[in-house]
């Protein structure tokens, strides 16, 4: 089964695919992925030539156990299947499971369930000061230039004064008594507490999903040195200095307003999440949490929409640096929610 | 030791009984392509295919696009497929970048062409002051910008890799377990017999971002658009606000969505809404009718060989019954078990009882669908090590290329690659005209389609 000098070229990889396809077989057991051929004869002619060609090897008995160590390996491998290079097989998401989760999710937000549920925060893992991490980002700072990422200057004072009108009027509707269940959840989040990301992923006191709390946590740290960063360098006013007559639910930090925060590191939580499990049926309802913990700042007057929408510009264009620096909490966070342990 | 127990480890040992480790048997990953099933090679022995062979000579390839999480282009399978001229990245603006700004044509010369096209094709389409020409031209013509900072998902590489995978070759290195190995650098050629259903198609990998931003979704939609491709994928669900007409940017997702749905087939995912309903976009596929005039996508549902629905996707009778049109093919789990479907794989009814294995069923699949993963430490299923392989280099293990995949988005992967070859292929459709979505969609049925809807 060679190709033919006639052959096109197409026809010739035709061929050569089925040359692969015929010599070797792919096949995946329960928990192993592993190829079954004859590749593997081309690693013990290079064991051959190594012991005819090597003539530093002069002790014997050390060659001999080099022989019977790799010998005993590629053996192993000839006389049954090869399985060199072959490794685990994750199981993939249990997608009926993760279908009723989604449904229960949904239905909770509908109804504002989830939403009554997160006025009291739990309790979740904490972490102390991730120093790792930090030594992670600091390094890459050059290549992602995490501190000159592309974000708009702010609107010029006219326009951020022209979105005053709708805080004064969420001032306004904050302070009925219906909203009783907002204000407390503004007094939670001040604290970045993580309730209202974790809830909507189906973690709660009974299943608390602790390695992602603490890749949550780590986000919060790091965001926030990243967030000031920017605040620094735009410098704009809080809303309460735009309009003294506005009444700010909560204290308002030392820190100038744009980008905010909280919707900064909310989104962040969002998008890393997303690129550590993709398929989680609740990142929809998660996006949806970030914006609320967003917009709660809002109606607490810490920030106008455009302070907002920054602060979700500058998560998306974080998302690829924290993949990076925090691929080994992404590794054990997925292994959490596959229900596996780590891979190492 | 119970009776039974000592019964399963003796069977276990005994040549007579099914191989694999764990509970389940061992299986090729390319069991889904034989006749019998979709039906795209004669068997698993020869790998003769009538239709691989016409699409390897066609004119040019089916051109197949992917909106989704960025592709690990440097996957070995996926050398070739990628046509790296037009992958364009939407998830940090909504104009989008070249992940690769730069190709030498020389090394690349297809790609580079493909860009060159594109480029003819936005002066002759007067594109040229759009927000998505402009910026497209600026940076074939401008200076030299740094490549966008996106990182590979596998849930993309894994679509990728089911459509148009190739099989390959790879240099492996047995990695140095010992002081003592240092001394003998065991390396050799590996081939790697995985294959996607149209090796010979050429695939645009569109990425985006997980958050729902109408803006980076439009701008991916005219993208696909504009390079006109003849194909595109869409395995997600865009989770878009109840009152998304309000919304300027949402409407024309809508309108720049189904303006494609009018150029070229679109599949999109059915999803995991209710068993009744289907997300969106897919939720924009609509029954041909005299009062319908955009029939929007095709929306895949997941199916069993003999055509029952799988556990988690929607319900095919409910489905049509409401209106839209849907396509159901192979996925990764069993079929529901209830009184319709009949009592397939019952987990109660244990005979094995050190074990928890429950009997056998002739018609259960012990089957997952396996495709390509994200190479490394990253993806579906991480390699044990801290080493990502580059396009050519070497490799210590070949487990992290691959990974089971499942869900209406491997059925949607599925039908793409099956219609992109019967087109490439040029099959013919047969008799009848039947509904492509009454049956488990394969190779015949996707030839129908492409010649009847």
């Amino acid at each position: 089964m060679t190709a033919t000098q006639a052959d096109p070229p197409g026809k010739a990889k035709y061929t050569e695919y089925r040359e692969i396809l015929t010599a070797a077989k792919l096949i995946a057991t329960d928990t192993r992925i592993e190829v079954q051929g004859d590749g593997y004869n081309s690693l013990r002619a290079a064991l051959r030539a190594y012991e005819q060609e090597d003539p530093d090897i002069s002790d014997t008995e050390r060659v001999n156990k080099l022989v019977e160590k790799v010998g005993a390996f590629l053996d192993r491998s000839l006389d049954t299947p090869s399985a060199f290079g072959g490794g685990k097989l994750h199981k993939s998401l249990h997608k009926s499971l993760h279908k009723s989760l989604h449904k229960s999710l949904h239905k909770a937000f509908a109804d504002g369930g989830a939403v009554q549920v997160a006025t009291g925060g739990l309790a979740w893992p904490t972490i102390e000061v991730p120093w790792r991490e930090l030594g992670l980002l600091y390094k890459a700072r050059d290549r992602h230039n995490w501190d000159r990422l592309p974000l708009e200057p702010p609107p010029a004072v006219d326009d951020r004064m022209a979105e005053i009108p709708r805080l004064r009027a969420l001032q306004e509707k904050l302070r009925l008594p219906e909203n009783a269940w907002r204000r407390r959840r503004i007094e939670i989040e001040a604290g970045n507490d993580l309730t209202a990301y974790m809830l909507p992923l189906g973690a709660d006191v009974t299943s608390p999903g602790s390695q992602t709390a603490v890749m949550f946590q780590t986000i919060l740290w790091l965001g926030s040195l990243i967030g000031l960063v920017y605040k620094a360098r735009f410098n704009a006013s809080r809303p309460h200095v735009l309009d003294p007559a506005l009444e700010p639910y909560i204290p308002v930090p030392a820190y100038s307003s744009y980008p905010s925060n909280h919707a900064f590191q909310s989104y962040l939580i969002a998008e890393v999440f997303a690129r550590a499990v993709p398929e989680h049926p609740g990142l929809p309802a998660l996006f949806r949490a970030a914006g609320e913990v967003a917009e709660n700042r809002e109606w607490a007057g810490l920030h106008v929409a455009s302070d907002t929408a920054a602060g979700r510009r500058l998560a998306r264009l974080c998302g690829p640096l924290f993949e990076e620096i925090l691929k080994d909490q992404i590794r054990v966070v997925r292994a959490e929610w596959l229900g596996e342990g780590a891979s190492r | 030791m119970t009776e039974t127990s000592r019964n399963s480890l003796n069977r276990d040992t005994c040549g007579s009984h099914p191989l694999g480790k764990g509970l389940r048997p061992s299986f090729h990953a390319l069991w889904h392509l034989p006749e019998g099933r979709l039906g795209v090679v004669k068997d698993l022995t020869h790998f003769e295919s009538a239709d691989w062979e016409e699409a390897s000579t066609a004119d040019k390839p089916v051109r197949v696009a992917i909106i989704d999480t960025p592709i690990a282009h440097d996957h070995p399978n996926l050398q070739g497929a990628i046509d790296l001229g037009l992958m364009r990245d939407f998830s940090l603006s909504p104009a989008g970048a070249f992940v690769l700004p730069r190709l030498d044509p020389t090394d690349f010369p297809d790609d580079d062409e493909s860009r060159q096209n594109l480029k003819t094709t936005i002066e002759q389409k007067n594109l040229e002051n759009e927000p998505l020409g402009k910026r497209i031209l600026a940076e074939i013509h401008g200076p030299d910008t740094d490549p966008p900072h996106i990182i590979p998902g596998a849930h993309g590489t894994a679509l990728a890799g089911l459509i148009g995978a190739r099989p390959a070759r790879v240099c492996l290195r047995k990695p140095d377990y010992h002081e003592i190995d240092k001394r003998c650098s065991i390396v050799g050629a590996q081939e790697l017999p995985y294959c996607g259903i149209n090796p010979f198609c050429r695939i645009v990998p569109i990425s985006i971002g997980a958050g729902p931003d109408p803006d980076m979704l439009a701008g991916a939609l005219d993208y696909a658009y504009l390079i006109d491709a003849d194909i595109v994928v869409i395995a997600d669900s865009w989770d878009r606000p109840d009152d998304w007409h309000r919304h300027d940017g949402w409407r024309r997702v809508e309108t720049v969505f189904l303006k494609l749905c009018r150029q070229s087939r679109v599949f999109c995912a059915a999803g995991n809404e209710p068993a009744d309903a289907l997300v969106y976009p897919a939720a924009l596929a609509r029954k041909p009718g005299k009062d319908v005039r955009d029939t929007g996508p095709w929306a895949v549902g997941a199916c069993t060989l003999d055509g029952k629905d799988l556990s988690y996707s929607p319900n095919w009778q409910a489905i049509n019954g409401n209106g839209h049109r849907m396509i159901r093919t192979l996925s990764t789990e069993h079929s529901r078990y209830d009184r319709e479907v009949g009592a397939r794989l019952d987990p109660w009814e244990i005979v094995d009882e050190e074990l928890g294995r429950p009997p056998g069923d002739p018609d259960f699949p012990p089957h997952d669908i396996i495709s390509t993963d994200v190479p490394g430490p990253a993806g579906y299923n991480p390699s044990v090590y801290d080493h990502t392989p580059g396009a050519g280099g070497e490799h210590y293990e070949i487990a992290s290329l691959y990974c089971r995949f499942s869900g209406t988005s491997a059925a949607t992967a599925i039908a793409a690659g099956l219609v992109s070859l019967a087109m490439q292929s040029g099959k013919s459709p047969g008799q009848g005209r039947a509904d492509p979505g009454a049956t488990l969609f394969d190779l015949g049925t996707a030839a129908r389609l492409v010649c009847h809807y």
